[in-house]
């Protein structure tokens, strides 16, 4: 009886499953008379601050043999200012129960914050101060360079599927600035001098290139007021010239990469597309977020159920869509065949289920996607690092305000047949890559090298 | 043309004067302390009290009630239920950690994934060492809807021969991936060398032949051995009243024999005397190195003293010691940091960092002589101040998302840290005194500690 009652309970809810009223979140923003824009997600679960300053410039920026210059920059950033002797940023920062770090990606560098909101003035202070204030020795130039070809080694070198990822993207985007790797090659890591660094911080921080993002316990008037008083006096540099957008495509169109290291163990199989992100085409943005989830959520995708459940080709596989990049991003499918597969004759069927799963798609498999995006929305607004960090990259890749409190409109507007025939023109026309990555072994003597095929 | 002279000597002079005042004037610190002492942000009260509530069926939750975002977080804890608890040593926490959520009676896996995926409802189970743990988090508006059925995947999990298939397939691959990492490998030798014959010593994923052999009879053994309503704490935090609060964990935990079937395991004891455990692996990438030595419990007396001194030393960002030591003043690491480990049979203190072969002697021998450092010297008054300040004014960092405070509320449960810890907290910080801290510096940092490392070690 419990039993019968259960599964009528859970019929008529899936029946009348409705979209969730969802909501990223709901942003403000202002621009200083310097240009620097600010965007203000209000969150006032505690008395939290979390800051973050984006430019809107990253590796893909790096001059030619300069690879890593953003990166290494990134890092310097830390070291001092005319105003603050080495070492008291992170002195100042510590003591005050801050926590502080930075990243950097192809299209941005980010710095950030999180703290009680009782210590924002100092946060703001010191991230002011260093947008033009840098100091540089040549003694600490040395040293950080030492510390990211450490890091380059304990991060990349020291995984066969990092390295394979890197190469592999470095096949796909051929002379395109993003196949290049965001920390640099180690050749380019020893040779980067002072002199490159700064004339990359000279060019591209200043606050008209810069987005402040201040996510929780503020008020918009409190955070206007602040953000006027520590970044509006920073002057604009004159004759700015903005990152290049790099609105072209690698010249080739398909291409196989097979690489082999003896410290592999398992088998991959990643499909790389280069897929248009929002700020160059929204609508089909919006189409590849849906196509993502419809492809590669966990034991519902018809590629899931074919190769994992159905044949046990494969133990599993991941679909994700890049989305903010400044220009063109990746879609990426992710696969992980069983032990003794054959890779290429996996890679084959793995593409033609792909293939075959948009064919077949149904507006109820749309809508069920949507539905999945937009129910896990409102974790997002909950810690406000979380929704700095989606703010930040959404509106430091180009996207409006209005586009980013609008994520769930769009969602919505998706229609399936579009979704199809954009997937499909994916697949035929886009310039991608296959890459599998194998054990240097020679057991998998079915497995040849591949050629490029262009 | 003496005069000259000396008219041009206090000409240079005056000048050198007046670019030293330009120069203070222009680039001195700005005074940090004071600008935050009259920001208009300081003065933002903020409390969180912990409620403490029995449900009918006897469970203890402590509940923080918080509706600033319409989510809700379960998280609990079965005690000394973890890895090294297993009797049979199966592989079953590891395996039902991964399962859960995926098959219940009466429904198929993926009509189930899909109703969790389309109300939002993140679920996650996961076993230790010591405990098995899991979380339920979801939207407030699919609470009501959904209890029935998140009740189900806790309690009716059916373990259909297909979906078993599915995890032991993934649990062999990511065991396999494991090998392919400096990092696990390292993990591994560590685990090994401190721990030997003790079940701490079992491999966080068991061996490929038992993940293929483990069957439903291990897991509804293990489930019924070890989940029980005494070795349970539950915590729960967001937008949900006391009474679906009660609801939820009694839907998910009433069903729940009242004891624990098992019994408990000995206490770990690394052999300190065997001081060096070195494993030559010429083909990593970077060498790794551990320090290791005792540690405390977390309900130690020495363990806020310790605590501190750990800071210090290697705990927290880039200006502690070994950081300074060993990234900063020479880039010989890409980072270094310690730890205060407390397993319910092994406390320990460890270090850790990563470099190239070529820097690991003068590394190694930096970071031994820091250590001794710290068990010689103890902290200095100044970075005793600092640190009690940084654990003051970052404790509200624990209140940044609901998920992360459910999980705390568990811990504070587990650690035996009572209702009124988050009250409290602070007291105990303030309460800590430079000579305890150097003290138990002096105590823990001392020279019974184990070497550990792996990577190309016999560099030349």
């Amino acid at each position: 009886m419990q039993k019968t009652a259960l599964v009528f309970a859970f019929a008529v809810f899936m029946i009348f499953a409705e979209f969730v009223e969802a909501k990223l979140f709901e942003a403000e923003s202002f621009f200083l008379d310097n240009g620097m824009q600010v965007v203000l997600i209000e969150n006032h679960k505690a008395p939290l601050i979390k800051q973050m300053v984006w430019y809107r410039n990253g590796a893909s920026d790096d001059r030619q043999t300069k690879g890593g210059t953003a990166h290494l920059l990134e890092h310097l950033m830390f070291r001092g200012t005319k105003h603050f002797a080495e070492g008291r940023l992170d002195e100042i920062f510590e003591k005050h129960g801050v926590q502080s770090n930075a990243f950097t990606s192809n299209d941005y560098t980010s710095y950030h914050q999180f703290a009680d909101i009782s210590k924002l003035e100092a946060m703001m202070l010191l991230e002011a101060d260093r947008m033009h204030n840098l100091v540089i020795s040549g003694k600490n130039f040395a040293k950080e360079r030492d510390i990211v070809y450490q890091e380059r080694r304990q991060q990349i070198e020291s995984s066969p599927v990092y390295s394979f990822m890197e190469k592999l993207r470095e096949k796909l985007w051929g002379k395109h600035p993003y196949s290049r790797p965001v920390i640099g090659s180690t050749d380019e890591i020893k040779s980067l001098e002072k002199q490159d660094v700064m004339d990359y911080y000279e060019r591209f921080y200043t606050p008209q290139n810069a987005v402040l993002i201040l996510a929780g316990d503020l008020d918009l008037p409190t955070a206007k007021k602040l953000a006027e008083k520590y970044y509006g006096k920073l002057k604009s540099r004159k004759n700015f010239i903005p990152a290049e957008k790099y609105e072209h495509t690698p010249q080739k169109t398909k291409q196989t990469f097979i690489y082999k290291d003896k410290k592999v163990k398992n088998l991959r199989i990643v499909m790389m597309f280069v897929v248009p992100s929002y700020n160059l085409n929204p609508k089909e943005a919006m189409e590849l977020e849906i196509l993502a989830e419809y492809l590669g959520a966990d034991k519902i995708s018809p590629v899931y159920k074919e190769l994992v459940e159905e044949r046990g080709i494969l133990t599993g596989l991941s679909v994700s869509n890049g989305f903010s990049a400044r220009g063109y991003d990746l879609f990426y499918v992710v696969a992980y065949p069983k032990d003794g597969t054959n890779t290429q004759v996996a890679a084959k069927q793995l593409e033609q289920s792909i293939r075959k799963s948009i064919e077949k798609m149904t507006d109820e498999n749309t809508d069920a996607a949507k539905k999945r995006i937009l129910a896990n929305l409102v974790f997002i607004a909950d810690n406000p690092s979380d929704a700095a960090y989606i703010a930040g990259e959404m509106i430091s890749g180009g996207m409006s305000l209005k586009d980013v409190n609008n994520y769930d409109k769009n969602i919505l507007n998706v229609e399936t047949e579009d979704i199809k025939s954009m997937a499909l023109k994916m697949l035929d026309k886009n310039p991608q890559i296959l890459g599998i990555l194998l054990p240097d072994e020679n057991h998998l003597s079915s497995d040849k090298e591949g050629k490029d095929e262009k | 043309m003496k005069n000259k002279i000396k008219s041009i000597i206090f000409l240079l002079l005056s000048f050198g004067v007046f670019l030293a005042v330009c120069s203070y004037v222009l680039y001195r610190e700005p005074d940090v302390e004071k600008i935050l002492e009259q920001s208009e942000l300081k003065n933002k009260t903020f409390s969180a009290q912990i409620q403490k509530i029995r449900t009918p069926a006897g469970i203890n939750v402590y509940f923080l009630r918080d509706v600033s975002v319409p989510i809700i977080s379960l998280s609990f804890m079965f005690l000394k239920s973890g890895i090294a608890y297993e009797k049979e040593d199966a592989g079953a926490p590891v395996f039902l950690g991964e399962f859960l959520g995926s098959a219940i009676e009466n429904m198929a896996p993926e009509k189930l994934r899909e109703f969790l995926l389309q109300n939002g409802i993140n679920i996650d189970f996961r076993a230790s060492y010591d405990d098995f743990s899991g979380q339920v988090a979801l939207p407030k508006a699919n609470l009501a809807s959904s209890m029935n059925i998140i009740s189900q995947i806790f309690n009716s999990p059916s373990f259909n021969e297909g979906e078993m298939n599915i995890v032991k397939a993934r649990l062999i691959f990511a065991k396999t991936a494991q090998s392919e990492n400096e990092k696990e490998i390292f993990d591994e030798f560590s685990r090994r060398s401190l721990y030997k014959n003790h079940p701490y010593s079992r491999d966080k994923i068991a061996s490929i032949e038992k993940i293929k052999s483990i069957s439903e009879k291990d897991l509804r053994s293990y489930m019924q051995n070890y989940f029980s309503k005494e070795n349970l704490v539950v915590g729960i935090c967001g937008d949900i009243d006391e009474k679906e609060a009660v609801e939820l964990t009694d839907a998910l935990f009433s069903k729940l024999p009242e004891h624990l079937k098992t019994e408990d395991i000995k206490v770990a004891k690394p052999d300190f005397s065997k001081k060096k455990y070195v494993f030559e692996r010429k083909d990593f990438s970077q060498n790794k190195v551990m320090i290791a030595a005792a540690g405390v419990a977390r309900n130690s007396p020495d363990f806020y003293p310790l605590f501190v001194a750990n800071e210090i030393f290697g705990g927290r960002g880039l200006s502690t010691r070994l950081n300074t030591e060993l990234r900063g003043k020479r880039g010989l690491t890409y980072g270094a940091y310690s730890w205060l480990q407390i397993s319910d049979k092994a406390p320990f203190l460890k270090a850790f960092f990563e470099t190239s072969p070529n820097n690991f002697a003068k590394s190694v021998k930096i970071a031994k002589k820091e250590w001794e450092k710290m068990g010689t010297d103890g902290v200095t008054k100044d970075e005793f101040d600092h640190t009690i300040n940084y654990l003051l004014d970052s404790y509200n960092l624990r209140f940044a998302s609901t998920m992360g405070i459910s999980s705390m509320l568990a811990e504070i449960q587990k650690y035996n840290l009572g209702d009124d810890f988050l009250r409290r907290r602070n007291d105990y910080i303030k309460k800590i005194k430079l000579e305890e801290v150097n003290t138990a510096a002096k105590k823990y940092f001392d020279d019974n500690f184990i070497f550990i490392s792996v990577g190309d070690i016999g560099y030349e």
